[in-house]
C-alpha cells in the first residue's frame, strides 16, 4: 500500500480532528442532560420556596408538594427523555447511575431519622436542615464526578442558608429560593448556552 | 514496525475508528448521533460499519430505548490496536520523509 507524506499528514489531522469532535460532542451532550435537570430543579426551588416566604402559614404543604412534585418530575424525566437523549452508554455509567439514585434514596430516611429524633423543631429549623442536606448531597455529587463549580456551588449555597438561618430567619425561605434555586437556574442556563 | 491498514484507510471509515476510539472502551455510541456526527447518510454509515465489523474492530448492538430500535457502536481492542498501528505507520511515513 502506498501512501504519499502528503496523504499521511492529511490522514493524521484527520483523526486529530474526528477525535476532538468526538470528546466535544459527547461532553456537550452530556452538559445538556445535566442542564435540563438543574433548571428543572432550579425553577421548582426558586419557584416554591418563593411561595412559601410569602404564604407562610401554609408552609408545610408547599413542601411537601415541593418535594414530591421534585422527586416525580425528575424520575418521569429520567425516565423517558434520559435515555433518549443519553448518545454514549456504558456498564460503567449504568453503575454509577444506579449508586447516585441509592445514595439520594438512603438520604432521605437519614434525614427523616434525624428530624424525628431531634423532635420538636420548628418549621424553619426542619428547612434549614433539609436545604443544607440538599446542598450536602451536591457536594458530594460533585465530588464524584470531579467537578469542582458543583461542589463549591453546594458550599456556598450551604453557607447562605447558616447564615440566613442565623441573621435573618423571617427571609430565609426568600434567601433559600434565590441563592438555591437561582445559583441552580442560572448554571443550567449557563451550561445550556455554553454548550450549545 | 506498523504496517498501515487496508480497511482503516479508508477516509470515511478512518474517520469513524478515530471518533470511536475517542469514547472509553466500555462506552458504546448512538448509531443516528454517530451519522450526525460525521455528516453521512443511514446507507453509508451502515455499509462502512459493517465492513469494520466484518474486521473485527467494532461491535455493533441492536436494542430497544423505551419501546423504540436503538443502535450502539464501539470499538473492540483489536480495533484500538488496530487505529493505534494504522497511526504509528503513518507517523512513521512523515518521519521518514523528514516532515
Amino acid at each position: 500500500m502506498n501512501v504519499s507524506t502528503e496523504e499521511a499528514k492529511e490522514s493524521l489531522s484527520v483523526v486529530q480532528v474526528t477525535n476532538e469532535r468526538m470528546h466535544r460532542g459527547v461532553a456537550s451532550a452530556q452538559a445538556r442532560y445535566s442542564s435540563d435537570l438543574l433548571v428543572l430543579w432550579g425553577l421548582i426551588w426558586l419557584a416554591g420556596l418563593a411561595l412559601v416566604q410569602f404564604h407562610r402559614e401554609r408552609a408545610v404543604y408547599i413542601l411537601a408538594g415541593l418535594g414530591a412534585g421534585a422527586l416525580v418530575t425528575t424520575v418521569l424525566w429520567i425516565w423517558r427523555r434520559g435515555p433518549k437523549q443519553a448518545v454514549v452508554r456504558s456498564d460503567a455509567s449504568r453503575k454509577t447511575f444506579r449508586r447516585v439514585f441509592w445514595f439520594w434514596v438512603i438520604l432521605n430516611p437519614y434525614a427523616f431519622a434525624w428530624i424525628l429524633l431531634l423532635a420538636p423543631l420548628d418549621a424553619l429549623q426542619v428547612f434549614a436542615f433539609m436545604c443544607t442536606l440538599a446542598m450536602f448531597g451536591f457536594s458530594v455529587l460533585g465530588l464524584w464526578f470531579n467537578s469542582p463549580f458543583v461542589v463549591v456551588l453546594g458550599l456556598t449555597v450551604t453557607a447562605a442558608i447558616v447564615l440566613g438561618y442565623l441573621l435573618s430567619p423571617a427571609w430565609l425561605y426568600l434567601l433559600a429560593a434565590l441563592a438555591g434555586g437561582g445559583t441552580m437556574l442560572t448554571t443550567g442556563i449557563h451550561m445550556r448556552i455554553r454548550w450549545r | 514496525m506498523s504496517e498501515l491498514n487496508g480497511v482503516i484507510h479508508q477516509p470515511v471509515r478512518l474517520r469513524i475508528m478515530a471518533s470511536l476510539v475517542a469514547l472509553d472502551k466500555d462506552e458504546q455510541v448512538d448509531f443516528t448521533y454517530l451519522r450526525r456526527l460525521l455528516k453521512l447518510t443511514d446507507g453509508n454509515l451502515g455499509a462502512h460499519l459493517a465492513r469494520l465489523e466484518a474486521a473485527g474492530y467494532i461491535k455493533i448492538e441492536k436494542t430497544f430505548v423505551a419501546r423504540k430500535p436503538r443502535t450502539y457502536v464501539r470499538a473492540t481492542g483489536k480495533g484500538h490496536d488496530a487505529l493505534h498501528g494504522h497511526i504509528a505507520a503513518l507517523e512513521q511515513i512523515l518521519r521518514g520523509s523528514g516532515k
